[in-house]
């Protein structure tokens, strides 16, 4: 039996790498564990083995050639006789999806695209032909670094972009390095630069790996940059955006897949926009940079290579939108529960429930209007989060509108939320761990049934 | 460093003008009459919480403030007030500050720890330990980002010195050569240290050693050699050369608040054997610089301006619910 061997992901992030050789010949004979091909990235060399016995039918892609798409065939091989070889074999296997992961393709047929070598380019694109989230902040950074010299961005990461963000890649072509700084560590100092710049009345937007990794190096930033323009009685403004990958990634686990959202939107004096589309990331990072005071952008590693067509249009800061109107019931969530809710609303269409989705985009300012008005016309509340569920942003949402608007409510509200433990690692333990689509069509579809 | 009491290493200090020993002189009593109110006031109950007093290092201050220039940044840890009474902002409002009242710095919200004066370039006011080094590295870094050759002036304590993000701070200031001057003083009262002014060695002064930033020990009672220091390394910095670390031996006789400065009674000192403004006043004195009868004048008039404050401070409107919620965001 014939089966295609495909380039392998050497990591979540992965979209491209190198066949540096290949360990076998058109026509040889390989046994479970023999090396077969070496795979290159600029990070990593990996060296894969068979899973099972065949022979190398043909070689697709001579060793030397760079920039091999993840899931290009590069070989074919074909089974010992009368053996049909499993799909994939001969290769490791691509990372495992979890399951809330796989259950969230797009519901547009959307490309996902490659990092490109310069900013420029996509500036001048039409956008018509839409942007990825990640070139979507990338074109907002370089939009306001070409509005305010007083911009840079400071982080590990942003001058080489080997992580998942890369969207401040080619900043430093048009910027130079004292524009785009690279630091060694984010540590605290990096960190208390970048506010201590802030104090001094530059605009420093700093990008973090991950933000519930850094966390433990964020101290300047959630106590001197969230307090010092109030408790200097409204002296010392403090513009300092941070941003970078939120929440849940492939395989990391504890805080490095932790969301921070209910967490920082706990602190007065901080806001927190929590971008779930293309058009909306570069509109909000806009404004965060922007703003006078500090932001917390949090961006989500699945959502970086989504492409979407661009609807250019200033948001303030604290207002929600309705990503998808619908009469029967309110789903609020925000960044990457946006999606997995409006995915939702296309079983809970086949069920004849029309959910609204409310698509937050800031957790504070929270708008509560724009979320009572939402549960005027529904009658329903259900909130959707990746975080812990227990004091969370549901649980607030929840309170505003018991408060506000008690008397709309046709049953009590629900909140959908990651489970009440640290990230774990199994795969399967993961999938558990995040709502997917069918707990949201499940609890929803309860909800609307129930009164 | 070194076990020996420290010696003079320079010579710039015979350069300091008379108008220099008496500015000298006035700012740093103003500060101890400063300090000394807040810290009667602190025993009355009409300040609360803490309130970290630097009697004893007045010579740390003023001799580094006026070696720099007023648009040099200026950032310091939880001690704030000498800082911000050598830039010059108002008694009267630092005052009302630790008291609570709106007519204070920061409207009766920051207390003695959170005090901004950015409108002189004084940047807090900073509660955890070592905090002040990686932001005023920061303020150092918009410096070097502006083009301007403004040197930022970074003040602790000894015993935020071994900080991580203090040794941090310095990797990065290294690494770029921002221009910044840590400023360590080493009142010898951190918790469980022991350090004896001269008399057990102490190696802050070379902390910087592993990121190639140059250190010295300055005696820190004597404001012309706290100068002295001060020009060279803040003319390093401006220069484009880097940071350097400055280790003030001083001695802090009082303190946070009303407490006794130390438990036991073997390091205690008295103000006489080693004391900045009595060091001043001194020198004023055996050169002739003033009379007595001058000086008696010059005290009289910065006793009344702290009293003054004192008052001011004191009588001054306390804020009320409304003030609350203001100016939560930028």
């Amino acid at each position: 039996m014939r089966r295609e061997i495909l380039m392998p992901p050497l990591s979540p992030s992965m979209t491209d790498g190198k066949i540096s050789r290949w360990h076998v010949a058109e026509g040889q004979a390989v046994a479970a564990g023999d090396l077969i091909v070496e795979v290159a990235t600029p990070t990593a060399t990996l060296e894969i083995e068979a899973a099972s016995e065949g022979h190398v039918e043909r070689i697709l892609v001579p060793a030397g050639t760079e920039g091999v798409k993840v899931n290009t065939p590069i070989a074919i091989l074909l089974g010992a006789s009368g053996e049909a070889i499993p799909q994939g074999a001969g290769l490791a296997q691509p990372q495992a999806k979890p399951l809330a992961f796989a259950a969230m393709e797009p519901l547009q047929p959307k490309r996902r695209d490659t990092p490109r070598a310069s900013s420029r380019s996509t500036g001048a694109r039409a956008d018509a032909q839409g942007l990825s989230y990640r070139e979507a902040l990338r074109d907002a950074l370089a939009a306001e670094m070409r509005a305010d010299e007083a911009v840079f961005v400071i982080g590990v990461d942003v001058v080489q972009n080997r992580g998942a963000p890369k969207v401040t890649q080619g900043l430093l072509d048009e910027f130079g390095p004292a524009r785009v700084v690279s630091v060694p560590a984010l540590d605290e100092a990096a960190i208390g630069i970048a506010v201590g710049a802030a104090y001094a009345g530059l605009k420093p937007v700093v990008e973090v790996a991950s933000w519930g990794g850094a966390l433990a190096t964020l101290g300047s930033y959630i106590t001197s940059a969230a307090q010092t323009f109030y408790l200097s009685g409204g002296r010392l403004p403090v513009p300092i955006v941070v941003r970078g990958p939120n929440g849940f990634s492939p395989g990391m686990t504890g805080e490095e897949s932790r969301c921070v959202a209910a967490a920082l939107a706990h602190i007065p004096g901080l806001k927190v926009a929590q971008p779930a589309t293309a058009s909306t990331a570069k509109a909000l990072l806009r404004a965060a940079i922007r703003d006078p005071g500090p932001v917390a952008v949090l961006e989500h590693e699945q959502l970086y290579a989504v492409r979407e067509p661009m609807i250019n249009a200033d948001i303030a800061l604290g207002a929600a939108r309705v990503a998808r109107p619908g009469g029967d019931v309110t789903i609020a969530a925000a960044g990457h529960a946006v999606v997995v809710a409006l995915e939702a609303t296309v079983a809970l269409a086949r069920e004849g429930i029309e959910a609204e989705v409310l698509d937050l985009m800031c957790v504070r300012p929270l708008d509560r209007d724009a979320i009572a008005a939402s549960v005027a016309r529904t009658g329903r509340l259900a909130t959707v989060e990746d975080g812990w569920g227990a004091l969370g942003v549901g649980a607030e949402i929840v309170a505003s509108v018991v408060a506000t608007c008690f008397a709309d409510l046709k049953g009590p509200p629900i909140r959908i939320s990651g489970a009440d433990v640290p990230m774990p690692y199994a795969a399967e333990l993961q999938a558990n761990a995040l709502p997917n689509v069918d707990d949201v069509v499940r609890a929803v579809s309860r909800l609307v049934r129930s009164g | 460093m070194t076990g020996s009491p420290p010696v003079p290493t320079d010579t710039e200090d015979t350069l300091f003008s008379r108008e220099g020993d008496i500015a000298a002189y006035r700012s740093m009593l103003l500060i101890r009459r400063f300090e000394e109110k807040a810290g009667q006031l602190y025993a009355l109950q009409a300040i609360h919480g803490v309130c970290p007093l630097c009697i004893g290092q007045e010579a740390s201050i003023v001799g580094m403030m006026m070696e720099a220039r007023e648009s040099d940044p200026v950032i310091t840890g939880y001690r704030t007030h000498g800082a911000l009474l050598a830039r010059g902002v108002d008694p009267r409002v630092l005052m009302a500050e630790l008291t609570g009242r709106t007519t204070g710095l920061a409207h009766g919200k920051g207390g003695t720890v959170r005090m901004f004066a950015p409108e002189h370039q004084f940047y807090g006011g900073h509660g955890k330990a070592g905090l002040g080094a990686p932001l005023g590295a920061g303020l150092a870094f918009a410096a070097r980002y502006r083009g301007d050759d403004a040197v930022t002036l970074c003040f602790f304590g000894d015993g935020a010195a071994a900080r991580g993000r203090v040794l941090e701070a310095y990797k990065l200031a290294a690494r770029w050569s921002l221009p910044i001057v840590f400023i360590v003083d080493n009142n010898t009262a951190a918790p469980g240290a022991s350090i004896v002014l001269g008399s057990v060695p102490s190696a802050i002064s070379e902390s910087g050693t592993p990121f190639a930033i140059p250190g010295a020990q300055v005696d820190g009672i004597d404001v012309r050699r706290v100068r002295a220091a001060g020009r060279r390394a803040i003319d390093r910095a401006r220069r484009g050369d880097g940071p350097t670390v400055l280790e003030m031996l001083t001695y802090r006789y009082r303190g946070h608040g009303g407490l006794p400065a130390r438990a036991g009674g073997g390091a205690e000192r008295r103000l006489e054997d080693a004391d900045p403004v009595f060091k001043a006043r001194a020198r004023i004195l055996a050169s002739a610089l003033l009379t007595e009868r001058e000086l008696k004048a010059l005290e009289k008039e910065v006793k009344e301006t702290v009293v003054a404050a004192a008052n001011a401070a004191r009588s001054g409107p306390a804020p009320v619910r409304e003030d609350l919620l203001a100016s939560i965001e930028a």
